[in-house]
């Protein structure tokens, strides 16, 4: 996505000249605009796929149980599709100019509570125990949707990569003028080697790739742009087991 | 049963859209066009209108307007339904008098019948007879 963000060569020996780079900002520019407007003429023909298998799966009686199958494998796919454009239509949006964040003070405890929340059935489904600490209240001036976007990201990752009866801990803290996020579960973990490279566009662990998780490796590169955009730090954790990301924001 | 004018021109759209609310009762009439849709509200009473904003020629946020600018149709509650999620776009639905306002992709039948009732109740305490 962004061509500048997985340089392997020291910016030492690529000296690029102020009319190339103007160029290169110019194509990145116009890419994430192809992506856009391409994410958006799919949206429609995916919107009616999932219109008429609701038609069909709610009107039609005596359907057979390979015909269910079908109907609810069309569905599945065209929600993959949904999800993997609504990232691509993030990253765009992440890399405009200027990030339109509109920061407003925000309970930032009860936002993970609320993030939290949505995610109890299928955390349930998977025997997860999630534990939250946060306190009653504490406030931030972030972007409540962006930052809701930055643990529902988290959050399916953990769930993704937790195994049945594992538990996730979410922790929101104050400290000084920042405050510190924290989510550990107890899934593959992350490899010490691969710490540095999470974090880039479309990278995906080898334990993720072997063991067959489904994604697209975005999650993290939006989380790493909208914290960025918030004027935050985000690390991974070394950890013996499971993952541990910590995140922190400025209270204003 | 209230009749619902339903602005659409992406087919298959307007195909399913029909189908959820003429199954809950109400007569549904489409159109394909802004222009179109707007000879309609002329020739017949509407009590709501379903608008896409996408459409050929006359885009939906003019229709919207030309519905609400005339004293004869601005009491119709019209709710928008587009894919077009940016806060501009909703900001000039608003301005122009849209009742409300459904993203394409968070419509089921059961939210576009809802959606209808709410406005009919609100707007329009007494449903038009058949």
């Amino acid at each position: 996505m962004d061509a500048t963000a997985q340089q392997t060569m020291p910016a030492s020996k690529t000296p690029v000249s102020s009319a190339a780079l103007r160029d290169l900002k110019k194509s990145n520019k116009l890419k994430d605009e192809f992506i856009a407007i391409t994410v958006h003429n799919q949206k429609t023909p995916l919107i009616i796929i999932q219109g008429y298998v609701d038609l069909v799966q709610k009107e039609t009686k005596n359907l057979s149980d390979m015909q269910k199958h079908a109907l609810e494998e069309i569905e599945k796919q065209s929600k993959r599709l949904i999800e993997i454009n609504s990232r691509l239509l993030s990253v765009t949006k992440l890399h405009g100019d200027v990030i339109a964040l509109k920061k407003e003070t925000v309970d930032l405890a009860e936002l993970t509570r609320d993030v939290a929340a949505s995610f109890v059935v299928k955390l349930q489904n998977k025997r997860i125990r999630l534990v939250i600490d946060t306190p009653e209240q504490l406030t931030a001036k972030i972007d409540c949707e962006w930052i809701r976007e930055v643990w529902e990201n988290l959050l399916s990752n953990a769930l993704k990569f937790t195994p049945e009866g594992g538990k996730i801990t979410i922790s929101v803290k104050p400290k000084g003028q920042t405050i510190m996020c924290q989510i550990t579960d107890t899934g593959i973990g992350i490899d010490k080697q691969e710490i540095q490279n999470i974090f880039a566009p479309f990278y995906r662990t080898q334990d993720a790739l072997t063991g067959g998780y489904d994604g697209i490796g975005l999650g993290l590169y939006i989380v790493k742009l909208i914290i960025k955009g918030h004027n935050g730090k985000i690390r991974i954790v070394p950890s013996h087991k499971g993952a541990r990301i910590q995140f922190l924001l400025p209270k204003n | 049963m209230a009749t619902i004018l339903l602005i659409e021109d992406t087919q298959p759209l307007s195909e399913l859209y029909s189908y959820s609310i003429g199954s809950a009762g109400y007569t549904v009439v489409t159109a394909s066009s802004g222009v179109e849709g707007l000879e309609i509200i002329k020739r017949q009473p509407v009590d709501l209108v379903l608008l896409d904003i996408m459409l050929p020629g006359v885009n939906g946020l003019n229709v919207l307007k030309q519905i609400k600018e005339n004293p004869e149709t601005n009491h119709i509650p019209v709710i928008m339904v587009s894919v077009l999620e940016q806060d501009a776009i909703l900001k000039q639905a608003r301005d122009a008098g849209a009742n409300g306002y459904l993203f394409k992709d968070h419509i089921t039948p059961d939210v576009l019948v809802e959606e209808v009732q709410k406005y009919l109740k609100t707007d329009q305490p007494v449903p038009s007879t058949p």
